[in-house]
């Protein structure tokens, strides 16, 4: 069976800058993996060459063992870290639309999601704040059961109530044939969830090692580990 | 899957278009109205040239409004929606690049074909006070009389003319599209690439329409002398219709492969 | 009793540590059915794999047991929960003394605190019921 995600010798460069190099990653399913470096590290970078928004400059990256292309996006459920759905549709709208693309969204779980929130189907997405737009827009991409989810700073400029609602429908969506990347710099709020870490700086891997085994070896948390690395 | 893309990118688009043309088409009415109503009482009620005079400028207005929305929107459409922020929202769907091409293509020629027939309709709801139903059945009676006295080349030219507009229309939009995705190759000065890739492709395509009209007219040179004879059936003049329709057909399908290439490698989203 | 964990250690043998708690207090029973791995995952805010490993370092250890189709349940084995109490107060006595004696106590003087402190806390009880 091939693994879920797989980079081999990814690199990205852009007019003056390396974003990634020589990026070898594998990651088997049913993990929660985090991705985690400072800002500028290349994680939106992989992401997106995920998804098939960029092209790598060299090497290779396979989902389930196939290049990015219309077959893994039916398979691939992202979260970019920007507002990118239609500001006028409404909320019932956009269950519409992604219920129409996507044969794996499951629109009860969805719409249960929303109105256990709160939130009016008809309203449209402009009227909405910022950190309701954010669960929205969460709710959307966790409806789907997709292979890989790839969650690009999740809980960043989120209150500590929304961070604890997003990380919990993470946990409860976890399935066993699924593999969740949340890619952060807020560790230690997404640490007690985490299978495995992954750091990334100046687009290179540093490290790629299960959680429970950081901790135990460094006898201290990841959050700390990392502060550790990356002391300026 | 097709179907969708469209479906949403009408809906989209006949957000702008729909109240546009509603607007439009009032203007026209009311500019009948009020010039009616000056000729009727233009001396009792001197406002009305005033208001005929207005809503005369906001129907210019519109109409210019139309047409530019009509190509405004076909493009911008384009460019928003697969090189921006709502990219991100495009790209990940499952669906094949080209057909995103192919549906953005056949909604802008839809819009294209539609505003044009609301111009028609205008021009209808301009004469509504002075129509002559008379005229029109005399027009309607001669093209029913035409029908059965023609022959099968009418048909033909009347076919080749209606193809080689919309081909034209179709390698216009496909033409655009592709100097918008080829500018976006660039990581930096996009527009500057995008009109560089305009220019230079339109000469390039100039070049070879005059090399494909002087080959083509040299090499059946003959046929042409009998022209101001005006018989039956004129080849040379098929020859040249479906000359250009191959050539824009060509061409079309060149930018729009070129198009969907661009789209599925040389993507670099923000 | 909420969910806590500390940075610095492994998740997995705090939440082994936390279900113990939970099933010396009767929290669990013995025999009783465990809440599913998912279900406890959720409560406890962690990786569902996570509290798989804690579950299955338990059963290792005898104080969980599989029934293959209905789930996992508390051991009945009285005996053994006993014993796992017992490790624990002992545990937390020895932690006790250590650091006591980190502020400079003999075992003998802290003792003596503690025999103190029993006494003011079996007053405090008291009067607290007078008070009502």
């Amino acid at each position: 069976m091939n693994p879920v995600f797989e980079c081999r010798h990814l690199s990205k460069n852009f007019p003056g800058k390396e974003a990634l190099q020589d990026v070898n990653i594998t990651l088997e399913r049913g993990r929660i993996v985090g991705l985690l470096g400072p800002n500028g590290s290349g994680k939106s970078t992989l992401m997106k060459l995920a998804n098939g928004l960029l092209c790598p400059t060299q090497g290779g990256i396979f989902i389930d063992g196939m290049a990015p292309g219309e077959e893994t996006k039916k398979i691939v459920s992202y979260l970019p870290d920007k507002n990118y759905l239609n500001d006028w549709m409404s909320v019932r709208q956009l269950i519409r639309f992604f219920g129409d693309f996507y044969e794996d969204f499951q629109k009860e779980a969805a719409v249960e999601m929303i109105q256990r929130l709160g939130i009016p189907m008809q309203a449209r997405l402009k009227t909405l704040s910022k950190g309701t737009k954010e669960k929205v827009q969460l709710i959307l991409v966790m409806s789907r059961k997709a292979k890989l989810y790839l969650l690009d700073e999740p809980i960043g400029g989120v209150d500590p109530a929304a961070r604890d609602y997003i990380l919990h429908t993470i946990i409860s969506n976890y399935s066993e044939d699924a593999t969740v990347v949340i890619s952060t710099h807020l560790i230690s709020d997404v640490e007690s969830i985490l299978d495995e870490a992954i750091f990334i700086a100046d687009g290179k891997i540093l490290l790629h090692s299960p959680v429970d085994e950081l901790r135990e070896k460094n006898n201290m948390s990841v959050d700390a580990w990392f502060r550790e690395v990356f002391k300026c | 899957m097709l179907r969708k893309l469209m479906k949403y990118e009408f809906r989209a688009t006949s957000r702008t278009f729909l109240p546009l043309y509603g607007a439009f088409l009032l203007a026209a009415l009311l500019l009948a109205v009020f010039d009616q109503m000056h000729q009727t009482w233009g001396n009792s009620l001197p406002w009305l040239d005033a208001a005929a005079l207005v809503t005369g400028i906001a129907y210019g207005i519109l109409f210019i409004a139309v047409m530019v929305m009509t190509a405004v929107v076909a493009f911008q459409r384009f460019y928003r929606n697969l090189f921006t922020d709502e990219g991100y929202l495009t790209h990940t769907l499952p669906v094949k690049t080209h057909t995103h091409v192919t549906a953005k293509l056949l909604v802008s020629v839809v819009w294209c074909i539609a505003s044009i027939a609301v111009f028609f309709l205008s021009v209808l709801v301009l004469s509504i006070f002075n129509l002559q139903p008379a005229a029109y059945g005399e027009i309607f009676a001669d093209l029913v009389k035409w029908i059965p006295e023609s022959n099968w080349e009418s048909w033909a030219f009347l076919l080749e003319i209606f193809l080689l507009v919309l081909l034209y229309l179709v390698c216009g939009i496909l033409f655009v599209y592709m100097a918008i995705a080829a500018g976006n190759i660039a990581g930096r000065h996009k527009v500057a690439l995008g009109i560089g890739v305009f220019i230079g492709a339109g000469i390039i395509l100039q070049l070879v329409y005059l090399l494909g009209i002087t080959v083509g007219v040299r090499s059946t040179f003959d046929l042409w002398k009998d022209i101001p004879d005006y018989t039956f059936p004129s080849w040379p003049l098929h020859g040249f219709l479906l000359g250009n329709i191959v050539f824009f057909l060509f061409f079309s399908a060149v930018f729009y492969i070129l198009t969907s290439w661009i789209l599925k490698r040389k993507l670099n989203l923000a | 009793m909420g969910w806590t964990f500390q940075p610095d250690r492994p998740i997995y043998s705090q939440l082994m540590e936390q279900i113990k708690r939970r099933i010396i207090t009767g929290e669990y029973p013995p025999g009783e059915k465990m809440p599913s791995v998912r279900e406890l995952a959720m409560e406890a805010a962690v990786n569902p794999n996570t509290m798989q490993k804690a579950f299955a370092q338990l059963e290792q250890e005898g104080l969980l047991h599989t029934q293959r189709t209905s789930g996992r349940f508390v051991t009945e084995d009285r005996e053994r929960i006993m014993s796992i109490k017992e490790d624990l107060a002992r545990n937390l006595a020895m932690d006790f003394l250590r650091s006591m004696q980190e502020l400079g106590y003999s075992d003998s003087q802290t003792v003596t605190v503690l025999e103190a402190a029993r006494l003011q806390a079996e007053k405090d009880t008291a009067s607290g019921k007078e008070g009502v």
